[in-house]
């Protein structure tokens, strides 16, 4: 017996750079995980949180629904849920925690993009890797995908893996955890999180990056797959047995593509039987963008979610009454405003909100407020840096008369009453660059 | 069941402990239990091919016995063993192979032949232990040992999980004798076992799987690559097979002597080898063994002229070729070999002779090294007929291997591209260093294990956990099945 101990003993001195490295991975996950895992734990942890403030408007979905939702643009009580690479199976788990910790809120938005309707491209190395849901729930997904045989869950060698990722064993983990360089990320991880709370949810990362490729495609087959179609119905009769009124909207894609007859025809038998039995949904289909509007193929940019989340305002009014921003929906648009690439977007981006800007075109200063009423008024701002910008009174600033060339902009947000940021651009043709 | 799969890391210590803590009577059962279910996790159909091959074997082992001096029956038992052993293998593992090259052949003379191909799945390991199996018979037919009574023991020394499918090939001589013995729990062969085990892991997970990744990349698609691109990819599969192939045999000798087997070795630093004929007593060697005690042997092997001599040669490595797959690649790579050695002879006296004439050293270190190195790159050519999926690939990967006008990929780290960044590779050099060590310890007749137990604990724990490290961090990449599995 004596030796059996001291060969543990020994086994366990010998084994011990692996069980360090291991500790490190489970006691420390934001300290090595991936660029997207920190969005995933802060929606495990907003969404099992108790209740702190009531969200009226929540939104569900994939990276197409974060990227294109603007809970600042929406109204302060609309909190996006959405997660990259999320199907409506994850989708479903996520909805039902919520309304295990938080009042039910009254509608609820839902988007996915057609791939996440037919597969899971993520289960396994976002929403398990991240460990996003509890081993029940996780359990469940895998004894509902063995129903339906889905082969995007049940992978070669899903039994081991999931044990590998429940326990968070090296061998799912080691990769990150050597691209760290060693636990390096744990900063950049948890400003993603600070980033993420400030803009409730919808990641940022993506920026005003504008998409440039795409050749012309024509979608031609609108197809669900049976597992994911299981689990949107239940997603949506859980909104319905809940009283929440859901919207689904059909999310705009580069004006590169397009849809056939038949791929029409398609979508709207699919949801009109799905209108058949949840009468109350609505179902949306929002219009191609122009190419500018987004960051890749399929996700929009903040200009383009801006876009996207003023028209669904006009679309649905009623879903986010007419409160004045408050402070924190200012500090997330101020956020995004101090990433614009294009000056000409400056303009809707302060756009009905208490915003000034402040033009210098080298030899004249001018100002405009984003408030109608606020136009023309004399003010002056003395900024954090101690420069004076005098805002002349009769200047009726408009973007066509900046032809000559560079021209520098202060950006004033009056909500919180601080400088968001100081751009140079650069006029060229109809649109106005940042200058390198 | 995968050695360095997670089921074995759970199967293993739970076959461990229950086999030291149940009664001696029971544990060769209770290992034979472990042994088929450690098959049958793979398929468990193809667990009655075993108990068949088993079977057959013991009956007959029983039945050559009993014949004594009847030598015909005894030969038509023997001829009953192998017909029957080999049929099955030849159905599993070479009908299609077969009729696909009677189709060709009828092609060949224009006769059109609508050849059927069965849809048969090779079960692991199926040509070791029927090797294995057919060993035992030819033992007892030679009286070399005695017929093995209990058909527990024997049938364990036919499935004994560590070496079942990747071997090395035991012969009864040596497993099933054991079988018979009591084993204690003796803490430094357990320790020594788990060491042994921790070796094959490193040779296999941080060699093996890291070289398989740029290997299969080229490969995959050796037409985009030449130079030393596919020189780097043939020289990685040198390693990546040692490390595989090697690191199971010493996974397998390892998990035995923790049970308190000894294993034979299978392999004996083979590219320290300067003679293709010294190779093949260095690699695997269990199989070269067993091709030469019970087929070159029994052909004549050297006793009759050069000739038949170089008959038998070529008869006994064409038959090691067909053992490692159903494809006319491993057949040339095996008549390569055999070619290799036949040549090589007959240059013997020339060599001598040149040898002679401009007075060199043959002891000399760099004479053993030069020859060392033309072992490596005839074997490492034979190897480009190993890995590649046709002949027609592997000759057109042989002559793009030639075309050196990529030099630049030297300088420009274009060799990185290759699927193993700079920091997979500096790992994967950093490994070669450590076999390098390994090896000429080895070569040297240390025994390494020993040794290191003897150091200091500073030193002990340093290599412990630097080889420790490296598995830790090849853990992403691995999870590959093991090379001669297929066999």
């Amino acid at each position: 017996m004596k030796n059996i101990v001291k060969l543990g003993v020994k086994c366990i001195c010998v084994m011990f750079p692996l069980l360090a490295i291991y500790a490190c991975m489970w006691l420390n996950p934001l300290g090595y995980m991936d660029e997207e895992s920190p969005h995933y734990l802060w929606n495990k942890e907003k969404v099992n949180s108790e209740e702190t403030c009531y969200y009226d408007t929540i939104i569900l979905g994939d990276s197409m629904a974060n990227a294109a939702y603007m809970p600042e643009v929406l109204s302060d009580t609309t909190i996006n849920l959405s997660l990259g690479g999320m199907t409506p199976v994850e989708n479903y788990y996520v909805l039902q925690d919520w309304l295990t910790t938080h009042t039910a809120p009254e509608v609820c938005y839902i988007s996915f993009q057609d791939a996440h309707m037919i597969m899971e491209d993520c289960f396994w190395t976002r929403t398990m890797y991240a460990h996003r849901f509890t081993r029940a729930q996780n359990l469940e997904i895998l004894r509902t995908a063995e129903i339906f045989r889905e082969p995007t869950i049940l992978t070669d060698h899903y039994k081991t893996d999931f044990i590998s990722y429940e326990l968070f064993l090296p061998n799912k983990y080691i990769a990150s955890f050597m691209n760290s360089g060693f636990n390096q990320r744990y900063d950049r991880n948890v400003e993603t999180q600070r980033m993420d709370e400030l803009h409730r949810g919808r990641y940022v990362a993506r920026g005003a990056d504008e998409f440039e490729g795409g050749k012309k495609a024509a979608l031609e087959e609108f197809y669900v797959n049976p597992l994911f179609e299981d689990y949107y119905r239940r997603l949506i009769a859980m909104c319905v047995e809940n009283g929440i009124k859901v919207r689904i909207v059909k999310l705009p894609h580069p004006e590169n593509v397009s849809f056939t007859e038949e791929y029409t025809a398609q979508f709207n038998e699919f949801y009109e039987n799905l209108r058949k039995d949840y009468p109350e949904i609505t179902v949306d289909w929002i219009a191609s963008y122009d190419r500018k509007c987004f960051v890749d193929a399929n996700h929009l940019n903040s200009y383009g979610s801006l876009r996207l989340s003023s028209e669904i305002r006009e679309l649905y009014p009623e879903d986010f009454g007419s409160a004045p921003l408050s402070r924190g929906q200012a500090e997330a648009i101020s956020d995004s405003i101090a990433g614009v690439k294009r000056g000409e977007q400056l303009a809707d981006w302060i756009y009905g909100r208490d915003y000034t800007l402040f033009i210098n075109d080298g030899s004249k200063i001018y100002s405009v407020s984003g408030l109608n009423n606020r136009r023309g008024e004399q003010e002056v701002f003395e900024l954090e840096n101690g420069l004076k910008v005098w805002q002349e009174p009769s200047a009726a600033w408009k973007w066509e008369e900046h032809v000559l060339g560079d021209f520098s902009v202060v950006v004033i947000d009056n909500y919180n009453q601080r400088e968001v940021c100081q751009k140079s651009f650069w006029q060229e043709k109809e649109t106005c660059r940042l200058a390198e | 069941m995968l050695f360095n799969s997670m089921g074995f890391l759970i199967f293993f210590p739970i076959v461990v402990l229950v086999y030291f803590i149940i009664p001696r009577r029971i544990r060769n059962l209770w290992l034979l239990a472990a042994s088929y279910y450690f098959y049958m996790c793979w398929n468990a159909k193809y667990a009655l091919l075993l108990l068949t091959s088993t079977v057959i074997t013991y009956l007959s082992g029983i039945l050559i016995e009993r014949a004594g001096e009847r030598t015909v029956y005894k030969k038509w038992v023997a001829a009953g063993s192998f017909v029957l052993n080999l049929g099955i293998l030849f159905w599993y593992k070479y009908v299609n192979f077969m009729l696909e090259l009677l189709g060709q052949l009828f092609g060949a003379v224009h006769i059109e032949l609508q050849v059927p191909a069965f849809d048969i799945l090779l079960p692991v390991g199926i040509s070791f232990y029927i090797f294995q199996a057919l060993s035992y018979t030819m033992d007892v037919y030679r009286r070399e040992i005695y017929a093995e009574k209990n058909f527990l023991r024997y049938a364990l020394f036919v499935s004994f999980f560590p070496q079942l499918v990747a071997g090395p090939i035991e012969r009864s001589k040596n497993l099933l004798k054991q079988l018979s013995e009591e084993k204690k729990f003796d803490y430094d062969r357990v320790r020594e076992g788990l060491l042994l085990m921790l070796w094959g892991y490193f040779l296999k997970m941080v060699i093996a799987d890291r070289c398989a990744v740029l290997v299969n990349t080229v490969y995959g698609d050796y037409a985009s690559y030449h130079g030393f691109q596919l020189i780097l990819a043939n020289v990685l599969f040198a390693f990546q097979i040692y490390g595989d192939f090697m690191g199971y045999s010493v996974i397998a000798k390892g998990a035995a002597k923790v049970l308190g087997y000894e294993l034979m070795e299978n392999f004996s630093q083979p590219y320290f080898a300067e003679t293709v004929r010294d190779f093949w007593r260095r690699w695997h060697i269990s199989l070269s063994s067993w091709l030469r005690d019970y087929l070159y042997i029994p052909l004549g092997g050297s006793r009759k002229t050069k000739g038949i001599k170089y008959r038998n040669v070529l008869v006994t490595f064409l038959a090691s070729g067909l053992w490692h797959g159903a494809s006319i690649t491993f057949v040339f790579w095996g008549a390569l070999h055999g070619l290799y050695q036949i040549i090589g002879e007959l240059m013997e006296p020339a060599v001598s002779r040149f040898c002679q004439s401009f007075h060199v050293n043959t002891g000399n270190i760099s004479w053993k090294c030069l020859r060392i190195l033309k072992t490596f790159f005839l074997v490492d050519i034979a190897w480009i007929f190993f890995r590649a999926d046709t002949l027609t690939a592997a000759v057109q990967i042989l002559r793009q291997s030639f075309d050196l006008s990529n030099t630049g990929l030297l300088l420009n780290n274009g060799l990185y591209e290759l699927g193993l960044n700079e920091r997979n590779m500096s790992i994967l050099l950093l490994a070669m260093l450590i076999l390098a060590v390994y090896s000429v310890l080895k070569e040297r007749k240390v025994n390494v294990i020993e040794q290191l137990s003897r150091q200091n604990a500073v030193f002990r724990y340093a290599v412990y956990w630097g080889i420790v490290l490296l598995i830790t961090f090849s853990l992403d990449i691995t999870g590959q099945e093991f090379i001669y599995f297929q066999f």
